[in-house]
């Protein structure tokens, strides 16, 4: 396990009286998918939030690797490894959807002063930044690796052809891939999904559920919060369901599945759903 | 005096900033719009009010009854029905609601000042006759105190009683929360936010008339005085009624109190300064100190998107067509700014105040236009670069040695980059309103602790600038000054291209979504804050030299947020609209009476619910459809289907244009088949980005007609329309059932499979 | 489907936002006492209807008419008032306000005041009558939601996507409530992506595609419909 695990310990959020996290532990390990599932109001969020650094806990902590990052920015976080993507897709609907992947694939260099002065080569790390500044101002700079990740992930999800299209003028099914290429791009350990099949249809939810497994082999966790029953257990390596604030269930998606606790609460009791959604028992 | 007596005389003026503070409250609370323009409402009426008494003899009652029952309420109404209905119908951002009541003190500003002009008036009358009655032994306390405080005390109890008690309080509360959902409810949304309008508006002509007759009467002064008082609604943190009114009494008191010490030295020239200026130090104190103010709306009032409609030039091929195609609209903006040249001395004086308006203005298309910070404050900023530059110069700063005043221009400028590198600190968590709140009150206390201070700001003279031992001609002077310029757009072109330019236009569009994939929202702030600062500082002593002299008028913070709106108006993202702005402002001063650029900035600013994106991004609509509808009358009517494209909705507020010339049902033979196969693509991915000029292949064109589509497209896919192919099932139009995609969405029916 | 007994009709509808049109030309007829199902993909303009039917978009050419009246340009306040309930996919309920004033607001403008039918119907939420809206999870705005609905009395009650973003066990008890309102001679119309419950419930079914209509027909036939054609 040389890249880094994402760890929860402890974690505690409270509001006011609520306790909406309370002392939760998760381990989302490279490599695989870990879901996280519960009933609305479960604390799903609050410990997602936590984890990204949106919120601050109130006890406990988040390691990535070895590293206590329970107190880091959103954006430090994000540029040591953990990058997330949101229930609404977040992307920035004014630039092309290239630009947006390249401000994802921008994010380890942040010396912003050299662009002020117009130097703003991508990234190529030898050469001198001013020189890199010349050669691209010449025209006879490479292709830098920044823009081969761009075009790498397009390529490989399928976005070829929405390139130069506006982020803003996309519907939601290609936001959402494109907010996960962005994430890509930012080349993460561990990925954090929040209900990425939310608004997608069956097509795209399959599609999707590839993509998750393909990104998880090269050796990135992720772990995904998701109402899409269908879509979690089908990838994911091991779940972890949430009530009340508190974890009351983890491990093989099988064990969870059966699990009495997770039945009553969110799953059994939903027959036309259930129905729905799990073809394999109906 | 003592402590009572000055306490007694500090509560008349506490009672009219809670009169104030509750108008304010009342329109932010039942509209979500905190009212900036309450200021010039309340100069608007304070100066009809003194035309009725003073200049047509009306009886004072009379005039009062007209003032604050007719003209005030209905002032509100107009306001809610014609700029504030029509925004909230369409869900108009914050930032939005926040730019529309800068269009209507803008607005104000400049109607009284056309026809007032813009000299001080010191014949104010007042409602109260100017006696007093006895409290107890020697102490008195005014009519006119004891009958606002109970003014204050009735208003607060009586709007406090509705809000919570009654039927309509609810309906209140339910409106501010989601208008839309109210009307679904059945609540007559419009009318309460029209009552919610014209109570505040009262309150604000009420403020108006009762302030006039203590202070000199001056359209700016006046409107001034009013925002000064925002410092109570910030305290009450926007919802607090009794907070707002303690607080305007607490802090006028004070301000009182302060008046029986006396300090020598520098302190007691700040202790001067403050006696007259505690509220503005209030704002910015308790701005600062806040923590959060409970805003309505979720809080999205940082969205300055829609206002800033472009992202940045994209990078690859479609960016360098694109740039191919704007050097000639360059070269020609080029050509008009050096016109001037060419112009009789004393117009050639007059076009000086366009490069350094326009560099003042870049600094804001920088802060505002691409990384997405509200800033009211940009005229503290140009004020002390042109101050830090004359004393260099001078010889004056800090017992440095005197600087050659070209120099002394550069470095003047550079020393406010601390300045704005400090104002952005508190950008890095505030947003949106308080945000807006918190530069303004910068940009007000410099001015009031600054420039009107003679301490720094008298004694200053200006020479005559001077390069290389040779002396600036007023041509040269206008050629350096267009060097300038030229130096900012640099500086603006490298923050909008680029990895920063990408970072930052990420910060604006979505801060959250820039975090969350390392971008370094905190640094990208204050950058944009310093060098907007510098940019500004650069613009300010230009400025200077242009009017030959310093006028702590011409940085007065009422500067900053007209020139914000103008800014605004022009596309706060747009380089080029900061300089055309300028210009426009800079002509109009010359050629037409005091206040009239300011209307009609105040008018276009209200123009702008119709054309979100500002007048740029309307240019640029324009000449779409225009160029649309000359593509539509080359194409034989027979071929044409002039269907618009169903285009999702973008986040930005502002719909993408559609050409509407992409259909494909007019070709024979093709439509249904084309249609069937597509039904099943459409809304996934890959996206079914047909190229839109497929269709015409078939169609009958003139050549010119052919060329025009082809432009259009050309324009439409660099600017920003999609080309999605349209399919539509004639089928279902004719009324057969077609085939319907089944309900598991994994075998489509068509073409394709 | 007969013509008598539609309660709302919306003739050659079109409608859209700014310079884009979404619906081009929509006919539909809601039949009177009995569930219609709206069923479509993303951006179909399924939402678009609804806030058509509802008022909050005017129509750019086209008729609706409730009953035989013409409703074209009857403001949505005038609706709401006269039974013509929208329930909105998104901020459905007054997120700042507590849960008892929620109820209270639209049981004083329909003129019934009194809010135990929605605490009988959904108990959770008596529990929650002081809480904020805002502060609720998913499932229990969406049952405010409909609680709201339920105290207008509505003639037409039209829900948007009522399963979106719930858990399937909420969504599944959600539906089964909505059934019995159904069953008691409302009108309900249902937009929603293609989802069984919505199809299990309806005794109509629309399919619009793009802004048109693709599809009417009964449950059955539209399953079959399905079926029928090759794969």
């Amino acid at each position: 396990m040389s890249r880094g695990v994402l760890q929860a310990v402890g974690l505690v959020r409270r509001y006011g009286g609520l306790t909406a996290v309370d002392h939760v532990d998760l381990v989302a390990p490279p490599g695989m998918i870990t879901g996280l599932i519960g009933p609305n109001g479960a604390g799903k969020s609050t410990l997602f939030s936590l984890l990204t650094g949106v919120e601050q806990p109130d006890e406990g902590k988040v390691m990535l690797g070895t590293t206590d990052i329970s107190k880091m920015r959103p954006d430090i976080r994000s540029r040591r490894g953990l990058v997330q993507t949101f229930q609404v897709p977040s992307l920035f609907p004014t630039l092309t959807v290239a630009d947006n992947l390249l401000v994802g694939a921008e994010n380890r260099r942040r010396d912003y002063a050299g662009g002020l002065l117009g130097l703003s080569a991508p990234g190529r790390g030898r050469t001198s930044r001013l020189a890199e500044g010349v050669l691209e101002k010449l025209g006879l700079a490479p292709k830098g690796p920044v823009t081969q990740v761009v075009e790498e992930v397009l390529e490989s999800l399928g976005l070829s052809d929405v390139r130069d299209t506006i982020a803003g003028t996309l519907p939601t099914g290609a936001l959402r891939l494109v907010e996960f290429a962005r994430a890509l791009c930012a080349r993460p350990d561990i990925l954090l999904l929040d209900e990425p099949a939310s608004g997608l249809d069956a097509e795209e939810t399959a599609k999707l559920s590839e993509l998750l497994r393909r990104t998880a082999a090269e050796g990135v966790g992720i772990l995904i919060v998701d109402h899409d029953v269908d879509l979690v257990f089908s990838v994911v390596d091991q779940v972890y369901a949430m009530v009340g604030g508190r974890v009351v269930a983890s491990g093989d998606p099988q064990e969870v599945r059966g699990d009495p606790t997770v039945r009553s609460v969110y799953l059994a009791q939903a027959p036309l759903a259930a129905a729905a959604s799990q073809p394999g028992e109906a | 005096m003592t402590s009572i007596d000055l306490a007694l005389a500090g509560i008349s003026l506490g009672a009219i900033a809670a009169l104030s503070g509750i108008g304010l409250l009342v329109t932010y609370r039942t509209n979500g719009v905190l009212n900036l323009a309450q200021g010039g409402i309340a100069t608007l009426v304070a100066y009809v009010f003194r035309e009725m008494v003073v200049e047509w003899s009306l009886p004072k009652w009379l005039a009062a009854v007209i003032a604050l029952c007719v003209l005030s309420p209905g002032i509100g109404l107009l306001l809610e029905r014609l700029v504030f209905r029509p925004l909230a119908r369409r869900r108009a951002s914050a930032a939005e609601s926040l730019v529309a009541s800068l269009g209507v003190l803008v607005l104000t500003l400049g109607i009284t000042a056309g026809i007032w002009g813009l000299g001080s008036r010191s014949d104010a009358p007042s409602i109260f006759p100017a006696s007093s009655v006895r409290l107890f032994g020697d102490t008195r306390i005014g009519i006119d105190a004891l009958v606002e405080l109970l003014m204050v005390v009735v208003f607060a109890v009586a709007l406090g009683l509705v809000a919570a008690k009654t039927a309509f309080g609810r309906q209140i509360r339910a409106v501010v929360d989601d208008r839309q959902l109210a009307e679904l409810s059945g609540v007559p949304a419009d009318k309460v936010a029209a009552a919610g309008w014209a109570a505040g508006t009262t309150m604000a002509g009420l403020t108006g008339v009762l302030l006039a007759p203590r202070f000199q009467l001056t359209p700016y002064g006046l409107t001034l005085l009013v925002l000064e008082t925002f410092a109570v609604v910030v305290a009450a943190r926007l919802a607090s009624m009794p907070v707002a009114v303690l607080t305007a009494l607490g802090i006028s008191i004070l301000q009182s109190e302060l008046k029986q010490f006396t300090l020598h030295g520098d302190a007691g020239q700040v202790l001067t300064v403050l006696q007259s200026n505690l509220f503005i130090v209030a704002l910015l104190v308790l701005l600062l100190a806040v923590p959060r103010l409970r805003e309505l709306g979720g809080g999205d009032s940082g969205a300055t998107a829609s206002f800033s409609s472009r992202g940045a030039p994209p990078s690859g091929r479609v960016g360098a067509a694109r740039t191919r195609q704007d050097y000639l609209g360059r070269l020609a903006g080029a050509g008009l700014l050096l016109a001037p040249l060419t112009f009789a001395p004393t117009d050639l004086r007059s076009a000086f105040m366009v490069p350094a308006l326009g560099l003042i203005f870049l600094s804001m298309v920088i802060v505002t236009g691409y990384s997405g910070q509200l800033s009211l404050g940009v005229a503290g900023f140009a004020g002390l670069g042109a101050l830090l530059s004359i004393k260099m110069a001078n010889g004056d700063l800090f017992g440095l040695p005197a600087v050659p005043g070209i120099w002394a221009m550069f470095i003047g400028a550079l020393l406010v980059a601390p300045v704005g590198f400090v104002t952005g600190y508190p950008a890095i968590r505030r947003r949106g309103l308080t945000l807006a709140l918190t530069t303004f009150a910068v940009g007000a206390v410099v001015s009031r602790f600054v420039f009107e201070q003679p301490t720094f700001a008298s004694g200053l003279y200006l020479d005559p600038l001077t390069l290389f031992g040779w002396e600036l001609s007023d041509k040269a002077f206008y050629v350096f000054e267009l060097f300038c310029l030229g130096l900012g757009l640099l500086v603006v072109r490298n923050l909008h291209q680029g990895r920063l330019g990408r970072a930052l236009l990420a910060v604006r569009d979505h801060s959250g979504g820039a975090a969350a994939v390392g971008v370094d929202v905190r640094n990208l702030k204050l950058l944009a804050f310093t060098v907007s600062g510098v940019v500004a500082g650069l613009g300010g002593t230009l400025l200077v030299h242009s009017s030959y002299s310093f006028n702590a008028d011409d940085f007065a913070p009422l500067q900053s947020l007209l020139w914000f709106t103008a800014v605004v108006v022009f596309g706060a993202d747009s380089a080029v609209g900061a300089i055309v702005a300028a210009a426009f402002i800079v002509t109009i001063d010359v050629l037409a009476p005091d206040g009239t650029s300011t209307l009609a900035i105040g008018i276009l600013a209200l123009a702008l619910g119709w054309m979100p994106g500002g007048l740029a991004s309307a240019v640029r609509g324009m000449l779409r459809l225009l160029a649309q509808y000359l593509a539509d009358s080359f194409v034989d009517p027979n071929q044409r289907a002039p269907r618009p494209v169903p285009v999702r909705i973008s986040a930005v507020g502002h719909l993408p244009a559609t050409t509407g010339i992409t259909g494909s049902t007019g070709i024979p033979g093709i439509g249904s088949t084309l249609g069937a196969a597509r039904a099943g693509h459409y809304a996934r991915w890959p996206l079914s980005a047909a190229p839109a000029t497929v269709p015409f292949s078939d169609a009958r064109l003139t050549p010119f007609g052919a060329e025009l589509v082809a432009m259009v497209h050309r324009y439409a896919a660099s600017s920003r329309a999609v080309g999605v192919a349209v399919g539509v099932e004639t089928s279902a139009r004719a009324g057969v059932p077609s085939p319907a995609p089944p309900p598991d969405g994994g075998s489509f029916p068509g073409g394709g499979r | 489907m007969t013509t008598a007994t539609a309660e709302l009709r919306l003739a050659d509808a079109r409608a859209g936002y700014g310079t884009v049109e979404v619906l081009h030309g929509l006919d539909l007829a809601i039949p009177a006492g009995k569930v219609t199902a709206l069923l479509g993909t993303n951006g179909a303009g399924k939402s678009t209807t609804l806030r058509v039917l509802a008022g909050l978009i005017p129509l750019r050419s086209g008729t609706l008419t409730w009953r035989g009246e013409d409703i074209t340009r009857m403001s949505t306040v005038d609706r709401a008032r006269r039974g013509l309930m929208l329930v909105p996919d998104e901020r459905a309920v007054f997120a700042t306000l507590s849960v008892r004033d929620n109820l209270q607001i639209i049981a004083e403008t329909s003129g019934h005041p009194d809010i135990t039918p929605a605490l009988e119907s959904f108990p959770r939420l008596r529990e929650r009558l002081a809480q904020r809206a805002g502060s609720m999870s998913g499932g229990e705005r969406r049952m405010l939601a409909l609680a709201r609905a339920l105290l207008a009395r509505p003639s037409v009650l039209m829900v948007d996507e009522l399963s979106l973003g719930l858990s399937p066990k909420v969504a599944a008890d959600l539906f089964g409530w909505l059934a019995t309102v159904a069953a008691s001679g409302t009108t309900v119309l249902l937009a929603d992506q293609y989802t069984d419950q919505a199809l299990a419930m309806a005794d109509l079914v629309y399919v619009l595609h793009r802004g048109e209509r693709s599809f009417v027909g009964t449950p059955a036939e539209f399953t079959h419909g399905a079926a029928a054609t090759p794969a």
